[in-house]
């Protein structure tokens, strides 16, 4: 972490869409003490372009949709892109910098339009599954996709590329790109796209020195390039995704690479994703490069969906390392880099989901002044050889700005340190006395208001309408094996009561996280909701409260739920204030719900044992397409091809669901025999209530039995060992400091030693992880002689026994051979 | 930016708590801290070891340390003594002359551990909370102190909570309460959440607290100044002045390595760190010897930091912030609240004037009503919430309150959404709490809601029903008190006490008293008034204190004497002292048994030992196997010792108990007497004087 930055509240707007929020370049004349303006479009539908003088929004326009704002992009010419475009609905109205509106125009979409992207006369645009490309608002190429778009851009594959292709970033984690309406060809990413953007120079900071140098055209080798890729054809973006993961995509005329990955699975992970307290983070939902750091090389700034914000840096490596991290209390909808607040100290301006547009300034914090004229005769020195840099562009230019990135702060300096401290305290003093009286003033309003309300309408402060927006996201979280409840609105939460008719289990936020490295505790720690569980009735198999004791408006609830058990999770969520108001959502829980698409089947698949269930009968395609919808989570909801094939993995045990069927027809062949059964039980009581035949035939593998006991071994006699494991530690600690080394020990007490914080947070979570095993064994062991006709229930309670008390891989082998 | 003045790494664990700084020369500071295998290090910077110029000495004390103490506790000397309290006993040495200062068999527990002095008793005494039970030592190890408290005692600290010039003793048990005692006597308690596990004394009458649900708080007479909860376990807290301004802040310690230092008066958080472990204890002293206080903090594993207060230059602002940024941030965020509530009240208003009435949640006219009833059948208290419309349904009840449910809320919810919901309370204690209701009402099928807001009292004596005739008799056990002209505040205080379906509605003149039944065991309660004498019937003698003292509170008694009659249950404490004399006499046979067997071991070895010289390799065996066979006796002895032990200890809570809750039944200088009397009629073992001092509170 070797980046500070500042954090600086700019302006607060209604609730924002991701995507809404651009940073345009710098005006043709190039002043001296030039800043940047910035445009947001919030979901009131209001578009407002402003700049910021001595600490105070100074609006350039406002402009209005008659939807919600949905996407802003800048568009123009390759050279000059500062024209601003706007979606919103179906409409895209378009605005030149100063505030003339020169274009609107209706689509006419049946879709929404959520994604876009503008390039002279192009537009791209992406509703849910429709792409469209319009060229001086005619239509030229359209494309339904088999999944979600949830992002768009376009790019120069190679310098002879007449052309740019678009590239779309799509729920069922593909990325596909694009020619005219074919999909040339498409490639997988580790989790759903969330962001697309081109990883360069250019995008929306053009306050460097290289702001005139176009990259979307095919670019002079830089630094990265050469090392990330090896070839300079290729273009490079940058992807993020709903799991938290970023990494580096390159394409070229035939195919996409996979450059540097950050947040995926390694192998260490994927080793600890078995056990409890392995935390991920926040979705990725904003992406922006801009070089920070003034190393010549571009850095990443990640903003994402829990609301920390962070910026990776390259140094020597060509992975990029964190140098800079910070957390807000909303998720970040968008983020940008440019000169803001001051003409000498770029900074990163962030809008949040709740509306709250801010900015993170490189300018040291003791000095930060909102008076807006410090530094006056350094930021013209620096604009001169700005300008002699731009000239020279490319390379040079890069050089001479890293240069001056080492000079500026100095001079920066030594020109505040003339202004005395006392004067810059002075105004900001003068600022919060502003606000505090504004305060007053609001406050003083919103009690008449309240007593207007009281007496003419309701005298409980009843509301006539709810005006609470709710931004949630219900995701299995792969890693962890759970579900990550994220909940966000546009004020602060007061409380949010959880309420499910299907048992599961609400994973304490921090006990259970103990082994984690202190980085993720930290990033944990900033929730402070407060869990109380009440005990559970019949109809109600969970209830449960978060309390929020800050002023948060975001929190993330954790959920493991246990297959076959299906139903609906209802969650209330209650905003501080009044008239106080709750709003209802309601998650559906499927049956398989722990399992997630694989893009591509792993090779050792076809060397695994699979069990077969084959359904024939009367049915069409989509009635069993529903069906499959209903039992397994992120399938599209269309019907795409005549047959449909899809692959599952159990994020929990690693098990595959390999589905295929047509009308008539389906074939499901899994390793775990009890994932075939809960999907014939769904379809089963589908088919007996829509009166639709439908005969089941089974071809048992015993061999996929005893391989799916090998794979739960390693759990089972990691749970069991950690008793014992718990009882050594503190004879360990003991020997250790009687012998002042540890050297002459076993390996594996070393370990215990080691470890010992984790091997105790884990024993405590023992009792749970061990239930929920010793469920996975025992309904095996029910569904391997349903099967036969053998009912076995006088047995399970000598299994459980067994797999808790004397748990041996052999007896447990031999356990299942009997009847 | 506020930064630790020294870090040390003592390359040992620390256990948590179990910090503590000494002068044991009465000069230089050493932090001494129990570590694991029953050791205590000494870390003497200042003064190194004579022979090994090592800076770390170990005390074995070969015993689980449960708590550890640094202070003067001989009047005459100046050198601190080092206190090191295991389960049932308390060494006292002078380090500096590496001596035994005593050695005491203390059979209630060493739970928590500080020097100081009590105001009746004019020396330092050395301050141990047990098992329900605060002794003093004098520096010969002489009890020169004795009381009872309510539950096993977690932590112990001095301060002026009545600023009267005197200390008082403040106590946090297990039983959720902080008690003041001002010599014997508690002269106040104040009722938390959950089981107190730390105290520290800031300026004046404020003091902060630390409970094992992740709360931290402060009082100020006993009166909560703020509080706040975290989903962390906190393991210690202190107060210490680190902003400079005079006022010394609450500093936490969190078991996930943070340390926090929050205002005394608001409970801002004015500086955190992280450690990278556990933080295990917090201690203060002047550590470098330069005249300058310093707080320390002590990681689990052995990392050690020390803050000075900050420099006046900083402002009081050590966390290296812009602060009138950090100001201008917050008064931003409050701006867009205030705003966006503003801007949702006049939309309301617009939406009401607009006439679309029925695209509202709720008619606007809707009231939502809470009620209390008792229920015998369900064994329960039933608070209903009751809508006012028919086209408002009640879809969920959340309930926020202390100290009644598991965790802070309880939750009723109804897929069906009737008009009313029925919420089942059942607390497990005799508390009084304050119920804080959201109701989320709203249309049939409707996805948002209204939130009414209300809050609803639960007595203090909810959880029992009207009783029945197929309740049996009444109670033979009583407690009978003089309460004279007070009757009519009296019949108010039982209003108040139960719920309200159980008090007749005249509680006029004809009112002398109701008759009541426990929910939770089924047994009689008897609460009858007549000629100034309210008389409480119940053979729980524990329910009968807490009447007693819940009516003192009310009626704001100073001084109450009482006579008390619980045959049942001092037959039970009758068997409760045979049983402690039994297991007394077990546990001395069975030390001069495993006496003996020690010395038959040195023969046995001895003799094995000459066998293996002599080249007697069958004798040698011979040997061998019968001191393996008397290893094997002596770790069963072992077991069953502490089997015994145990047994003790838990006989001895209850005679502690016992005394706690005859204590009760009184108020004043009567509670205090009581106390002290029946120590001395345990200590000459006369059964007799001890019941009677139960029964009449006299000797």
């Amino acid at each position: 972490m070797d980046l500070s930055l500042t954090r600086i509240d700019l302006l607060s707007v209604d609730t924002t869409k991701r995507h809404c929020l651009r940073v345009l370049p710098l005006g043709k004349k190039s002043a001296a003490k030039q800043m940047q303006k910035v445009v947001i479009g919030d979901q009131s539908g209001t578009v407002h372009c402003f700049g910021m003088k001595k600490g105070d929004v100074s609006s350039v326009f406002k402009g209005s949709m008659e939807r919600a704002v949905s996407r802003i992009e800048l568009g123009g010419t390759a050279d000059e892109r500062d024209k601003i475009f706007v979606a919103g609905g179906q409409t895209i109205k378009a605005w030149s910098r100063k505030g003339r509106e020169f274009l609107k125009f209706n689509t006419n979409l049946s879709e929404d339009i959520t994604a876009m992207h503008v390039l002279n006369d192009d537009i791209w645009t992406g509703g849910e599954f429709m792409y469209n490309h319009f060229r001086a608002c005619k239509d030229l190429h359209s494309l339904l996709v088999n999944d979600r778009i949830n992002d768009l851009t376009a790019v120069f594959r190679s310098t002879t590329s007449p052309e740019p292709s678009a590239v779309l970033g799509c729920q069922d984690r593909a990325v596909r790109v694009l020619d005219g309406s074919e999909i040339t060809y498409e490639g997988a990413v580790d989790g759903p796209v969330l962001t697309l953007c081109p990883f360069s120079f250019a995008g929306a900071p053009a306050a460097s020195a290289l702001s005139r140098f176009n990259l979307l055209e095919p670019a002079p080798p830089a630094p990265v390039q050469q090392r990330g890729a090896g070839k300079a054809a290729a273009a490079e973006l940058l992807y993020g995704t709903e799991n938290g993961i970023f990494g580096q995509l390159l394409l070229d005329e035939n195919q996409m690479r996979r450059g540097w990955e950050v947040g995926g699975r390694s192998v260490a992970a994927l080793a600890a994703s078995s056990r409890p307290g392995h935390a991920r983070r926040g979705g990725v939902s904003a992406l922006c490069s801009h070089d920070l750091t003034h190393d010549g090389v571009p850095d990443v700034i990640v903003g994402r969906d829990d609301g920390s914000i962070q910026v990776y840096s390259f140094d020597v490596s060509s992975e990029p390392k964190p140098c800079f991290e910070s957390s807000l209390t909303g998720s970040v909808t968008a983020c940008e880099a440019g000169l803001v607040n001051s003409a000498n100290f770029d900074e990163i301006v962030v809008s949040t989901y709740s509306g709250q547009i801010l900015s993170f300034s490189s300018e040291p914090s003791t000095q930060i002044d909102l008076t807006g004229d410090d530094g006056r005769g350094a930021a013209e020195d620096d604009d001169g050889e700005g300008e002699a840099a731009k000239a020279a562009g490319g390379l040079m230019g890069m050089l001479n700005r890293s240069r001056r990135a080492h000079e500026t702060p100095a001079v920066a300096t030594a020109a505040a340190a003339a202004l005395s401290q006392a004067e810059k305290k002075g105004a900001l003093q003068k600022r919060v006395k502003a606000v505090k009286k504004e305060i007053e003033a609001l406050q003083a309003r919103l009690e008449a208001e309240r007593g207007k309300y009281a007496s003419s309408v309701s005298s409980e402060m009843i509301a006539v309408q709810s005006d609470l927006k709710v931004r949630h996201t219900f995701a299995l979280s792969e890693g962890e094996a759970c579900y990550r409840l994220n909940i966000e609105i546009s004020k602060p939460l007061e409380f949010v009561l959880l309420q499910s008719d299907v048992p599961m289990e609400v994973l304490d936020t921090v006990r259970a996280e103990a082994g984690e490295t202190v980085e993720q505790a930290k990033v944990d720690d900033d929730s402070s909701a407060i869990v109380s569980r009440t005990k559970v009735g019949h109809s109600n198999l969970l209830l449960a409260t978060y309390r929020v004791t800050d002023n948060a408006t975001r929190l993330t609830i954790r959920l493991r739920t246990i297959e076959g058990r299906y139903g609906n999770l209802n969650a209330y969520i209650v905003p501080k204030g009044k008239p106080k108001t709750a709003q209802a959502a309601t998650y559906q829980i499927r049956p398989l719900s722990l399992h997630r698409r694989l893009p591509a089947l792993p090779e050792s698949a076809a060397a695994r044992p699979m069990s077969e269930l084959r359904l024939t009968g009367t049915f069409s395609l989509a009635e069993l397409h529903s069906w499959v919808c209903l039992a397994l989570p992120e399938v599209p909801e269309r019907v795409t091809a005549d047959e449909m094939v899809f692959n599952f993995t159990s994020t929990f045990l690693g098990t595959l669901l390999l589905c295929s069927y047509r009308k008539g027809d389906a074939t499901f062949r899994s390793d775990n025999l009890t994932t075939l059964t809960t999907l014939k039980e769904v379809v089963g009581r589908e088919a007996t209530q829509r009166k639709v035949q439908v005969k089941t035939s089974y071809d048992v593998n015993n061999d996929s039995i005893t391989y799916m006991l090998k794979l739960i071994d390693p759990l089972l006699a990691y749970q069991n060992a950690l008793s014992h494991r718990v009882k050594l530690i503190e004879t360990l600690r003991e020997v250790e400091q009687q012998e002042g080394t540890t050297d002459f020990l076993d390996p594996a007490y070393i370990e215990v030693l080691k470890h010992a914080p984790t091997i105790r947070a884990e024993f405590a979570q023992m009792p749970r992880q061990l239930d929920y095993l010793v469920g996975i064994v025992i309904d095996l062991y029910a569904d391997k002689y349903k099967f036969k006709g053998v009912n076995v229930q006088q047995r399970l309670p000598q299994l459980d026994r067994l797999l808790r008390i004397d748990y041996s891989f052999e007896a447990l082998a031999q356990f299942f051979a009997e009847v | 930016m506020l930064i630790p003045a020294f870090k040390l790494d003592m390359k040992s664990p620390i256990l948590p708590g179990l910090a503590v700084v000494g002068k044991y020369d009465g000069l230089s500071p050493c932090l001494t801290c129990a570590t694991t295998a029953g050791r205590v290090f000494i870390h003497s910077p200042h003064e190194r070891d004579q022979f090994t110029n090592a800076e770390m000495q170990h005390l074995n004390i070969n015993r689980k340390i449960t708590a550890i103490a640094a202070g003067v506790i001989d009047a005459r000397s100046t050198k601190d003594a080092l206190l090191v309290g295991a389960q049932t006993t308390l060494f006292a040495y002078d380090i500096r002359n590496n001596a035994d200062i005593f050695y005491k068999d203390v059979p209630d527990g060493v739970n928590a551990m500080k020097v100081g002095m009590i105001n009746a008793h004019d020396q330092p005494l050395a301050i141990v909370g047990g098992n329900c039970s605060i002794q003093g030592f004098d520096h010969e190890g002489a009890e020169q102190f004795w009381t009872v408290t309510g539950d096993n005692v977690a932590c112990l600290e001095f301060c002026d909570v009545d600023s009267d010039g005197r200390m008082e003793m403040l106590v946090g048990s297990e039983d959720f309460e902080i008690r003041i005692f001002q010599d014997e006597e508690v002269v106040s308690e104040v009722t938390e959440t959950a089981a107190v596990v730390g105290l520290a004394a800031l300026r004046g009458t404020r003091y902060g607290y630390a409970l094992a649900n992740g709360t931290i708080g402060v009082y100020d007479r006993n009166q909560r100044v703020w509080r706040v909860k975290s989903k962390h376990t906190v393991s210690a807290i202190a107060g210490f002045d680190l902003d400079g301004d005079g006022e010394p802040e609450l500093i936490s310690g969190w078991t996930q390595g943070r340390l926090e230092v929050r205002s005394d008066r608001t409970g801002e958080v004015i500086y955190k760190d992280n450690l990278n472990q556990a933080v295990a204890a917090i201690v203060k002293a002047d550590y470098r010897k330069d005249g300058n206080q310093q707080v320390i903090v002590c990681g689990a594993d052995g990392e050690v930091r020390a803050y000075l207060p900050a420099d006046a230059e900083l402002n009081g602002n050590l966390m290296d912030a812009n602060v009138e940024l950090d100001t201008l941030h917050t008064l931003t965020e409050r701006r867009a609240e205030l705003q966006a509530e503003l801007k949702s009240v006049q939309d309301n208003m617009k939406a009401a004037a607009s006439g679309q009435d029925e695209a509202g949640l709720i008619p606007t006219s809707t009231k939502v009503s809470t009620s209390l009833s008792v229920s015998r059948h369900d064994r329960c208290v039933y608070l209903k919430v009751q809508s006012s419309t028919p086209d408002a349904r009640v879809r969920a009840v959340c309930i926020f309150a202390d100290q009644i449910f598991e965790g802070e809320s309880h939750v009723a919810h109804d897929a069906g959404a009737a008009q009313a919901i029925s919420v089942q309370l059942a607390p497990a204690k005799d508390v009084s709490a304050l119920l804080a209701v959201n109701a989320l009402v709203g249309g049939r099928g409707s996805s948002a809601y209204h939130v009414f807001e209300l809050s609803a009292r639960l007595p203090k004596f909810a959880m029992y029903a009207r009783a029945a005739p197929e309740d049996g008799p009444e109670a033979a056990s009583f407690v009978k008190l003089k309460v004279g002209e007070r009757m009519p505040q009296v019949k108010k205080w039982v209003q108040g006490a139960f719920a309200p379906d159980v008090v007749p509605d005249d509680a006029g003149p004809g009112f002398s008293g109701l008759h009541v039944v426990s929910l939770r065991t089924g047994r009689r309660l008897g609460v009858l008034f007549e000629n100034g004498v309210v008389t409480v019937q119940t053979d729980e003698m524990e329910l009968a204190g807490d009447v007693v003292q819940d009516l003192c509170a009310a009626l704001q008694l100073s001084e109450l004497e009482s006579d008390a009659d619980f045959p049942s249950e001092m037959a039970a404490f009758q068997e409760v002292l045979a049983r402690v004399d039994e297991l007394n006499a077990v546990r001395l046979r069975m030390t001069a048994d495993m006496a003996d067997s020690s010395n038959l071991i040195k023969q046995l070895v001895l003799r094995a030992e000459d066998a293996r010289m002599l080249g007697e390799i069958a004798m040698m065996r011979k040997a061998y196997t019968q001191l393996h066979a008397l290893n094997q006796e002596l770790i069963g002895e072992y077991r069953k010792r502490t089997n015994n032990h145990d047994q003790l200890l838990e006989a001895l809570k209850e005679v502690n108990h016992m005394i706690q809750k005859a204590a009760r039944l009184r108020a004043g200088q009567a509670k205090g007497r009581i106390v002290a009397s029946c120590r001395n009629a345990i200590k000459s073992n006369n059964i007799h004087a001890l019941f009677k001092i139960i029964q009449s509170g006299k000797e």
